[in-house]
């Protein structure tokens, strides 16, 4: 290398040594690095680990343990005779979370998991909700069942090649390009759709009951839903080497109510058909209790709802206002809204006389303006409020006449008079003369009754009596007796929502002498149908005030019992003697012959049963200003009437309601008193109540000849003649044609066929009942629209028939059938037959 | 000629470095025995925590390998203690004809890296011979070593401003640029600190050390500010001055609650709940998390203890090195491990704020490992030359000692004991 002799040449390096200073400040450097340094991330620890480890430790443990619930299946609902009301199923619904999932494949998957659920949602729909990636919870699909679901949530969860190399190639890259995942829910099914749905109620989206037994039994029914707790990774995945907790859930409790299923069909369907009938403007109700325990056997609110669509509403009158919305209300709309949501209530809405579609502007508290829901809108919230109510629990009605029971039987429980105690009827009693209070008090179309005994009094319906004996008693007596039939508290019924009534108190009528008088035959206090049920009950069974029920038994899955209804006595409000009095009475107002006038609820009358009834027509006085009357002039009223059976001792109470009938002749010993009928005539038989030992339900009864008389009379005396009856055409007016015709001799319990329109016979075929038992062979034929007599043991099979199957003959044609024991044709059933013969004396023995 | 300088700068110093690399025999020492123990047990210790902290991550991100991060781990750990004590046999001091090549491959490096492929957006690697390599850990060690040949150098003239900060610093600028473009703003935080230390403990430029660190400072903050305007998030929950309940990212969050999960004595080796995917680079940036939440406080202590023990014995290597040049070098090359460990656990622990660093010999990391170990090496060659001096003054002492008691060479002499 050549060397440029100028350059300076490098001299040797030259090798210094770290000095002191060096070392001193290195290792005060470490030292302080050391001390203070890892001090601090010492002192940093502690803070995290020990000090306040806590916060952090149970964040992380959010975060790292999933706690899945299990859903409990909710409990089914069951009628007294096994008949399914309610059940669930558990359904999945698949979420997902777009922003977590690969753009590039949702085309792809949307396509594949919409087939995977059978096309509905579409792909496009499922491509849709997948695309939204600024959302990380999207329903995909709802109420799929469990293999579905899972199939679904395999596909979603499958790695995928992600880097365009071919599946195996040691780089591909396999990952998760979907996050979705299954959620338990369940469906609820009513599967007699709107059937009884005023007491069952239903359930909300969550699961939850909202209304009725659904409501009031949530707890039991719900059960406990099970847990699985388990650690898992930021993806979702179980830890393999954790343990995972998991508690099954408790199935919720099936609910067997005392309700017969046979029984509420009946009083649905005459309830519903009286609401037609007489143009009802604010729905009916009705209900059967076994007075002595307080089992509710039927309880019936016409029109009600869907529960498998509780929002639909199922009023047409209703649905056809809220459709109209924006355009004038007519007089007759108003009148309906008023009627069915309440005068007040619907006061506002309807002031403009139009149910706004726009929204509205309310003026706050601290005077700023805030938008609140359209008149339409809240009006659609109130009908379906109103639809779910259960008439005879939740709304008030004034009882009317049906009232003067429970005077009666606590003027004679108090021993201030006997049933001889007579009281003058002038035809009027004025109180507060020449005040601006002055009132007239009449009897019920102005009738004047002269004196009477109780029973005269109570047949006649006689204002002005009661009055008197109320007097008689002051309002100590009476308010303690009013106290006692529990019509001042809730009945303690297992339903939600029980109103309690609104009663004066003993003050109000000490103050106020109209008040106690006004109180004595009903027409003060508002309550409701069940307050009324249990308060009747206690004047008929002996005295005894019981708390009604209706859920009779709840039982596990595996259908052990786990609970069981006790009736209960609430207390005695009346004596033994004095319930057999108001028995007597009772009786004697609806009489056995319906062609005596004396008897004035002679229309709930039904052949062979002792019947003891009250009518009451309330006057609905809580209405104000022009609406005090209905626009026909007549006041508004609520009709009520209730009957007992059989009379010496009862066993069940019917008591029906209609609220605001609009009728001709709408009162409750001629409209209620003939529903009323029409129900017992029904239900007693299959009650298996006891009837009059005179009376013969295998033998043969003369039709009575109802041409040209009118058709509520004709349902009188049809019942009166152990006869049922169809109006085959309509229910108006005169009958113009029956068949059977009258003078005819039917089996007892056969159907008259009347006709209202037109006198030409509708038609039926006749099945083959050969074979069949004879009592099946009734039924099959009736339900054809065939009478049928059997001629030998009903319970042997049918040998013959006198008319041949296939025939076609008019509605109501009495076909004969021969029985006896012949070869069956059929040699399985009749081992079977054997068996269960068999079978009888033994487990009698056994027992 | 320019000409022959070049040539004698681009081949003279390969001559140089070869004619130096063997020690001279009375330079030769044996190494630092405790030295290395110290360096094993830190070195399995986080060995064990990798592979506990990367099954998971190895499992679910890179197709079902639990061993995948740390297979090669252990492989680079092998080779790499091999060339820690072949490297040991080297004279240290023949390493400042290297500085310049080693200059130039790092910025050589750091440049192609910008062209690589980048992962996360962020141009940090260099892809060679089918293994991924950061760049960003040649340039600390080539800062370690450009300030110690500059310093010995300028030995005289190191208090002043241009020999003292200009000098030694000037070269860091391209680093510093080329890293802010990739970006890494740890490495360069890392490479400030450990210049910050070498110049302190060297007495570079000593005067001048305040106003430039304070410029330097100020620069720091505009450039993370500049870049993301999220470091206030970043700062997290300081035990020191708060309940914790501030707003902290996700990933010291995450931290966090991996700490906070061990407590006093751990969940146990392999337990950690947080490193299945929730703790995100468990592998690396996060590995203290783990191991926190996996053997608690006690082995969060230990581990710091471990890495003190380390720090306070290579600093003492280097200060026993009987040149300048050795220690300041040795005292670089545990600036490096001291920052590294502090700021790693700092911002586990939210202490500091967020920003990835790498815990040395825990982190998984081929690149980050192998250079380690060679550094180790260096520290084992710096140790060798320090031990042959103690060792020397000892023979030497002892030789005093024998002339004056015997008066002659030092003989050993053998009495029989009186029975």
């Amino acid at each position: 290398m050549p060397k440029e002799p100028n350059t300076p040449r490098r001299k040797p390096q030259q090798r210094h040594v770290a000095d002191l200073s060096l070392r001193l400040r290195t290792l005060i450097i470490v030292a302080v690095f050391i001390i203070f340094g890892f001090g601090l991330l010492i002192y940093q620890l502690y803070v995290l680990q020990l000090r306040d480890a806590e916060q952090y430790r149970i964040q992380a443990t959010e975060q790292q343990l999933s706690d899945e619930w299990i859903p409990a299946t909710r409990g089914s609902i069951y009628s007294s005779t096994g008949k399914l009301l309610a059940k669930s199923t558990v359904v999945w619904n698949i979420i997902a979370n777009p922003s977590k999932c690969n753009q590039d494949y949702v085309e792809q998957a949307s396509q594949k998991i919409s087939e995977l659920l059978g096309g509905t949602p579409t792909a496009e729909q499922i491509q849709a909700e997948l695309s939204r990636t600024d959302k990380e919870y999207r329903v995909i699909a709802t109420g799929v069942d469990m293999v579905t679901a899972q199939a679904v949530i395999d596909y979603a969860n499958t790695e995928r090649v992600t880097n365009g190399l071919p599946e195996g190639d040691e780089n591909a890259k396999k990952e998760k390009v979907l996050s979705m995942y299954k959620e338990a829910s369940s469906t609820r099914e009513y599967p007699c759709g709107s059937f009884l749905s005023s007491v069952l109620g239903f359930c909300g989206s969550d699961g939850s009951g909202i209304y009725g037994l659904e409501k009031s039994y949530d707890e039991e029914l719900s059960g406990t839903p099970g847990r699985t707790i388990s650690s898992e990774n930021a993806w979702g995945y179980e830890l393999a080497n954790e343990e995972s907790d998991t508690h099954d859930p408790i199935n919720g409790s099936n609910l067997h109510l005392t309700i017969d299923d046979n029984i509420q069909s009946v009083l649905e369907t005459e309830l519903s058909k009286a609401i037609e009938d007489y143009n009802v403007q604010n729905r009916g109700s009705a209900i059967v209790m076994n007075v002595k325990t307080g089992a509710i056997y039927g309880m019936a609110t016409q029109p009600q709802f869907d529960p498998n669509d509780p929002y639909a509403i199922t009023e047409p009158k209703l649905q056809a206002i809220l459709d109209n919305a924006g355009s004038a209300l007519s007089a007759e709309e108003i009148s309906t809204l008023q009627s069915r949501l309440g005068q007040d209530n619907v006061a506002d809405l309807i002031a403009d006389g139009v149910i706004g579609t726009e929204p509205r502007t309310e003026v706050q508290d601290d005077g700023t303006e805030k938008e609140i829901s359209s008149e339409k809108v809240a009006l659609q919230g109130m009908i379906r409020e109103a639809q779910w109510k259960n008439k005879a629990v939740t709304e008030l009605y004034y009882p009317g006449s049906v009232f003067k029971l429970m005077t009666a039987a606590a003027a004679l429980d108090s021993g201030l008079m006997d049933a001889g105690q007579q009281f003058y009827c002038g035809g009027g009693l004025t109180v507060f003369e020449g005040t601006e209070w002055e009132h007239t008090y009449r009897c019920a179309e102005g009738s004047t009754h002269g004196w009477l005994d109780m029973a005269g009094a109570l047949n006649e319906s006689c204002n002005l009596y009661f009055i008197q004996a109320a007097e008689k008693m002051n309002p100590d007596f009476f308010y303690n007796y009013y106290q006692a039939f529990g019509l001042t508290q809730t009945t303690g019924i297992d339903l939600p929502f029980e109103a309690k009534g609104i009663s004066k108190t003993q003050k109000e009528m000490e103050d106020v002498v109209t008040d106690l008088y006004s109180s004595a035959f009903g027409q003060s206090q508002k309550l409701t149908l069940i307050q009324m049920a249990t308060a009747v009950a206690a004047t008929v069974n002996g005295g005894y005030l019981v708390t009604p029920y209706v859920v009779d038994y709840m039982t596990d899955d595996t259908g052990n019992v786990v609970w069981q209804a006790e009736p209960e006595i609430r207390r005695q409000v009346v004596s033994e003697e004095v319930s057999e009095q108001i028995r007597v009475m009772m009786e004697n107002n609806v009489g056995s012959n319906i062609n005596d006038t004396t008897h004035k609820c002679r229309n709930a009358y039904v052949a062979g049963y002792r019947i003891g009834g009250k009518s009451g027509t309330g006057e609905q006085l809580d209405w104000k200003g022009v609406y005090k009357y209905r626009p026909d002039g007549d006041y508004r009223k609520a009709i009520s009437f209730a009957a007992i059976l059989p009379a010496d001792d009862p066993e069940i109470l019917v008591l029906v309601m209609l609220d605001d009938p609009r009728w001709i002749y709408d009162y409750a010993s001629q409209i209620v008193a003939t529903v009323t009928g029409n129900i017992i005539s029904q239900i007693a038989p299959y009650l298996g109540i006891e009837r009059d030992s005179s009376y013969d339900a295998t033998g043969t009864v003369k039709v009575p000849n109802l041409i040209g008389t009118r058709w509520t009379s004709a349902q009188v005396q049809l019942n009166a003649a152990g006869l049922s009856h169809r109006f085959v055409d309509s229910s108006d007016g005169d009958v113009i044609y029956q068949y059977p015709a009258g003078g005819t001799e039917v089996p007892a319990g056969s159907t008259v066929y009347c006709y209202t329109q037109s006198a030409t016979d509708q038609t039926a075929t006749v099945p083959d009942a050969v074979g069949k038992t004879g009592t099946f062979a009734v039924q099959m034929l009736k339900s054809a629209g065939i009478n049928a007599g059997v001629s030998g043991d009903p319970s042997a099979r049918v040998l013959s028939q006198d008319v041949e199957a296939g025939t076609t003959v008019p509605l109501g044609t009495v076909v004969t059938l021969t029985t006896g024991e012949a070869q069956s044709t059929d040699p399985a059933q009749e081992e079977a037959m054997d068996a269960a013969a068999e079978e009888s004396p033994e487990s009698s023995k056994g027992a | 000629m320019t000409l022959a300088r070049i040539f004698d700068l681009a081949f003279g110093n390969i001559g140089r470095f070869f004619k130096e690399i063997s020690f001279r025999k009375e330079e030769r020492g044996p190494v630092s025995w405790s030295f290395v123990g110290t360096l094993l047990l830190v070195l399995v210790y986080g060995l064990i925590m990798l592979f506990s902290a990367s099954y998971s991550t190895g499992y679910y991100r890179k197709g079902g390998d639990i061993y995948f991060f740390i297979k090669p781990q252990v492989i680079v750990a092998v080779i790499g203690i091999a060339m820690m004590f072949i490297i040991s046999n080297i004279n240290y001091r023949s390493l400042r004809h290297m500085q310049w090549y080693l200059y130039a491959l790092t910025l050589a490096l750091l440049v192609l890296a910008l062209f690589s492929e980048p992962q996360n957006s962020c141009y940090r690697w260099v892809y060679l011979f089918g293994s991924s390599l950061q760049p960003s850990e040649l340039a600390k060690f080539s800062t370690i070593l450009g300030i110690s040949c500059w310093a010995d150098a300028h030995y005289e003239q190191r208090g002043g401003f241009v020999h003292g900060i200009l000098g030694p610093l000037l070269p860091l600028a391209p680093y510093v640029f080329l890293l802010y473009k990739e970006p890494h703003n740890s490495a360069i935080i890392l490479l400030i600190l450990i210049a910050g230390t070498m110049l302190f403990c060297g007495g570079i430029g000593l005067r001048w050390l305040l106003p430039v660190g304070a410029v330097g400072a100020a620069a720091l903050v505009y450039m993370l500010t500049s870049q993301n305007n999220y470091v206030q998030q970043r700062l997290g929950a300081w035990g020191l001055t708060s309940g914790g309940d501030e707003e902290v990212l996700y990933q010291t969050q995450q931290s966090l609650y991996s700490i906070a999960s061990g407590g006093l004595t751990g969940l146990g080796i392999g337990n950690s709940r947080q490193k299945h995917l929730w703790l995100p680079e468990a592998t690396n940036d996060f590995i203290f998390s783990v191991l926190c939440e996996e053997l608690g406080f006690v082995g969060a202590l230990l581990c710091i203890a471990l890495f003190a023990a380390l720090i306070i014995q290579g600093i003492f290597i280097a200060l026993r090195c009987p040149d300048y040049f050795g220690t300041m070098l040795g005292i670089g090359i545990m600036a490096q491990i001291a920052w590294q460990t502090f700021c790693h656990i700092g911002v586990v622990t939210a202490t500091l704020p967020n920003t990835g660093i790498s815990l040395p010999f825990f982190s998984s990391g081929g690149t980050s490992l192998l250079i380690l170990l060679c550094e180790m090496g260096v520290m084992l060659s710096i140790s060798r030359a320090g031990n042959a001096r103690a060792l020397a003054q000892r023979r030497c002492e002892q030789e005093e000692l024998a002339r004056r008691m015997n008066g002659g060479t030092a003989r050993r002499t053998y009495r029989r004991n009186p029975v």
